[in-house]
């Protein structure tokens, strides 16, 4: 009790210098208001990874075998864990596998949605690692005009574009001529979808043995849309 | 305001026929997921490359082993068993076609298997041609040669294709050493 007075005298003492404050100082406060989250699977989040976005039980991503669920949550194993009768990739080769999943945009704001370079290592990204290197990919996406040129490799889809940036995240200059003109790439309105895929290559020092797991953190960033985007705004800014 | 309420109305139904969907906006989100990767030896990779034959033409090799070409065979010196040859190399200014192994008694040199999950087109490249034998792929079935512009028909999920590699030394002289050749075996979806 003795303690709680001095305190309320500093309070006062305060609030004489500075006018307009409050002099009724408190130590704590303790306010209960609800918050109730749910969570959901993956295939029905707010941001939703799902090979099945109707939700009629056939999936529309054509390549969901390489996809595991645990507690709603997927994983893509391509090896011996996928539903494929090969239990990994080839040495020596480039294996590019889109449409894994779709990432869809079931909020109400438009978002721009990349993969955080950042939490792929170094040595296992495309960009810069060596062995098993992977990169995440966006195709059939529905914003921006970049389109891909020139020879593209086999199975590259023309408006495929690097989920990581190449490494720079989504103001990539690799595909916009400035920093908003690339984010517009990755936006995704309300409703809107792309395919996700992954660019995998492995080079002459891998063995039998040779295995990576990586955990990617996937960004869905309303703040991130740019001014100059130009969108048809179905559903955003309520 | 009234516009507001209606959106909010929308989204409660939403959850009710969808369950668990959110109805709210979200700032931002992010996911972490885990994606694991592993290697395999050629003939169980995606993307299925198999020997055929006795001869070592085609040998797979390595670890995790990979397809490789040997031309003449390595052992083709063993060949024909009764009576064996021991050819030095291919002629120069030639075509020459090799649909199976030295020792095979089968035809195909070597099969493309799709151990995918989509039907596939295959087909070869190589990238640097220049002084240096041209080879490309063939289907053994039809003779085909199997080129970008014209991949093999569609090959569906945990099917084979028999093929062989057609050698052409159109102005690539004779020597000592053997010519190392880099064949690029591309398998793309069909209809990508």
């Amino acid at each position: 009790m003795e303690r709680r007075k001095f305190i309320a005298g500093l309070g006062s003492l305060t609030a004489a210098g500075a006018a307009g404050i409050g002099t009724g100082a408190f130590t704590t406060v303790q306010a209960n208001r609800s918050v109730s989250v749910s969570v959901a699977d993956d295939t029905d989040a707010l941001l939703a990874l799902t090979p099945d976005p109707d939700d009629d039980g056939t999936n529309e991503s054509e390549n969901a075998d390489y996809l595991s669920w645990n507690n709603g949550k997927l994983s893509i194993n391509i090896d011996s864990a996928a539903g494929t009768t090969g239990s990994g990739v080839n040495a020596n080769a480039t294996t590019q596998i889109n449409d894994l999943f779709k990432v869809v945009n079931q909020g109400t704001q438009a978002a721009v949605v990349y993969v955080d370079p950042d939490s792929i290592s170094d040595s296992n990204l495309t960009w810069s690692g060596s062995g098993i290197t992977i990169d995440p990919q966006a195709s059939n996406r529905p914003n921006g005009d970049y389109t891909n040129t020139g020879s593209l490799a086999a199975g590259v889809e023309d408006d495929q574009i690097s989920l990581t940036g190449g490494d720079k995240g989504p103001t990539w200059s690799g595909v916009g001529s400035d920093d908003d003109d690339s984010l517009e790439e990755y936006v995704l309105e309300p409703g809107e979808s792309f395919d996700f895929g992954l660019y995998v290559s492995t080079d002459s020092t891998v063995d039998n043995t040779s295995s990576i797991s990586e955990t990617i953190e996937i960004v869905a960033d309303a703040t991130r849309v740019p001014d100059s985007y130009t969108g048809d705004g179905s559903g955003s800014g309520t | 305001m009234k516009r507001r309420t209606l959106m909010a109305g929308l989204g409660s139904l939403t959850a009710g026929s969808v369950l668990a969907v959110g109805s709210g906006a979200f700032t931002s989100v992010s996911a972490r997921r885990t994606v694991s990767v592993q290697t395999a030896a050629d003939y169980e990779s995606l993307l299925g490359l198999t020997q055929i034959g006795a001869g070592e033409r085609s040998e797979l090799d390595g670890t995790p082993s990979q397809l490789e070409f040997t031309l003449p065979g390595d052992d083709e010196d063993e060949y024909p068993s009764q009576d064996p040859t021991n050819p030095q190399g291919l002629g120069t200014d030639s075509v020459y076609r090799f649909g199976q192994d030295a020792g095979a008694e089968t035809s195909g040199l070597f099969a493309v298997e799709n151990l995918g999950t989509q039907p596939v087109q295959v087909y070869s490249t190589q990238s640097d041609t220049s002084g240096v034998p041209e080879v490309t792929m063939y289907n053994v079935e039809t003779g085909n040669l199997l080129t970008k512009n014209s991949p093999s028909a569609t090959l569906p999920t945990a099917n084979r294709l028999l093929c062989g590699l057609e050698v052409d030394t159109h102005g690539v002289p004779v020597r000592e050493t053997e010519y190392d050749v880099t064949l690029t075996i591309t398998a793309v979806a069909a209809g990508d």
